[in-house]
């Protein structure tokens, strides 16, 4: 009866422990962004697609370094050092995907440009000719 | 004496103490005096350098809103690594709304051009046009001229039959009249006999 008695009482000291180590890494370390790292990591793949391995190459590296050290303080329970890194993450890819998009436009802008001068010499060379 | 002397000793010893501990607290804040400049600097300089551009603001007020904000929280901030996230966050924002008012300004250029050069192909078009035109022209004011040529020929050729026909006519009657006055024609010429 009395030794019954004494391992309930151990089990819940032990279940007490463990909540409030549960309670107090709660509330010290705060949440993993898991949902900022799947936003972030979209973010890559749309600026991937939009050609920023070339126009981008820096902020593409970056975003994809800093989503991986993101990952690692989540793995090591940092994570608010985590939180960062994945909005830093997440900024660097949309950046490197408008820079891409932006030297697409500015290049297209050109071609239109090129191809008015051509447009205007062949205009100028058949109306001498008549 | 010996107290005194002791006394004193303290009061080094802790005067020293007090003085390093000072030297330490202002060697930190202005070691994070610094490291809040630093890092500071670089979001400032890219969010003026954005600003002073007129352009950015206009085709990229979203991202332009976004980092003023960032830098403006970064400004405010106590805790070093969230002033430093913060002014990263502020730099790359500014850098961004450089970037989407580029895209927007190339874009619309393209769509300038895209309008000019419409424009110069339907002004050739239209002297194309121009030049057919009275070259047709020209080729009917040919084709008129040699109508009424032709015409007149026609018309100088129906005199000539007319005339032709008359004297054909003429003759036949002479030819009749002579008949009538029974000549013959002989080796000797047209003798009457009356």
């Amino acid at each position: 009866m009395e030794g019954k008695m004494r391992f309930s009482v151990e089990v819940i000291i032990v279940l007490v422990f463990f909540c409030g180590l549960l309670v107090g890494s709660c509330a010290s370390k705060g949440v993993a962004p898991v949902e900022k790292i799947s936003t972030a990591e979209k973010a890559i793949d749309v600026a991937r697609e939009s050609n920023a391995t070339i126009s981008a190459p820096l902020e593409l590296k970056l975003a994809e370094d800093k989503l991986k050290e993101a990952k690692a303080a989540i793995n090591e329970e940092e994570f608010e050092k985590a939180h960062r890194l994945v909005d830093e993450a997440l900024i660097n890819a949309n950046l490197a995907e408008a820079k891409s998009r932006s030297e697409k436009a500015k290049k297209l802008a050109q071609e239109m440009r090129d191809s008015i001068d051509t447009l205007r010499r062949e205009i100028e060379r058949t109306e001498k000719l008549k | 004496m010996e107290k005194i002397h002791r006394n004193s000793q303290l009061m080094k010893t802790g005067l020293s103490v007090i003085i390093s501990v000072i030297l330490f607290t202002i060697g930190c804040a202005t070691v994070q005096e610094k490291e809040k400049n630093v890092a500071l600097e670089r979001a400032r300089a890219a969010y003026s350098q954005a600003q002073a551009n007129p352009d950015i603001s206009a085709n990229a007020p979203v991202a332009m809103h976004e980092a003023a904000q960032s830098l403006q929280k970064a400004e405010q901030v106590k805790d070093v690594k969230e002033m430093e996230h913060l002014a990263y966050l502020a730099e790359r924002q500014a850098q961004l709304a450089v970037a989407i008012a580029e895209r927007k300004m190339a874009e619309n250029e393209r769509e300038r051009l895209i309008k000019e050069r419409d424009k110069i192909l339907l002004e050739a078009r239209e002297r194309e046009l121009e030049r057919a035109r009275s070259e047709a022209e020209a080729r009917a004011l040919e084709l008129e001229q040699a109508r009424k040529e032709a015409e007149a020929k026609a018309q100088e050729s129906e005199i000539a039959r007319l005339q032709s026909e008359e004297a054909i006519a003429k003759r036949k009657q002479l030819e009749s009249e002579l008949e009538e006055l029974k000549a013959k024609q002989t080796e000797r010429g047209i003798v009457l006999t009356l």
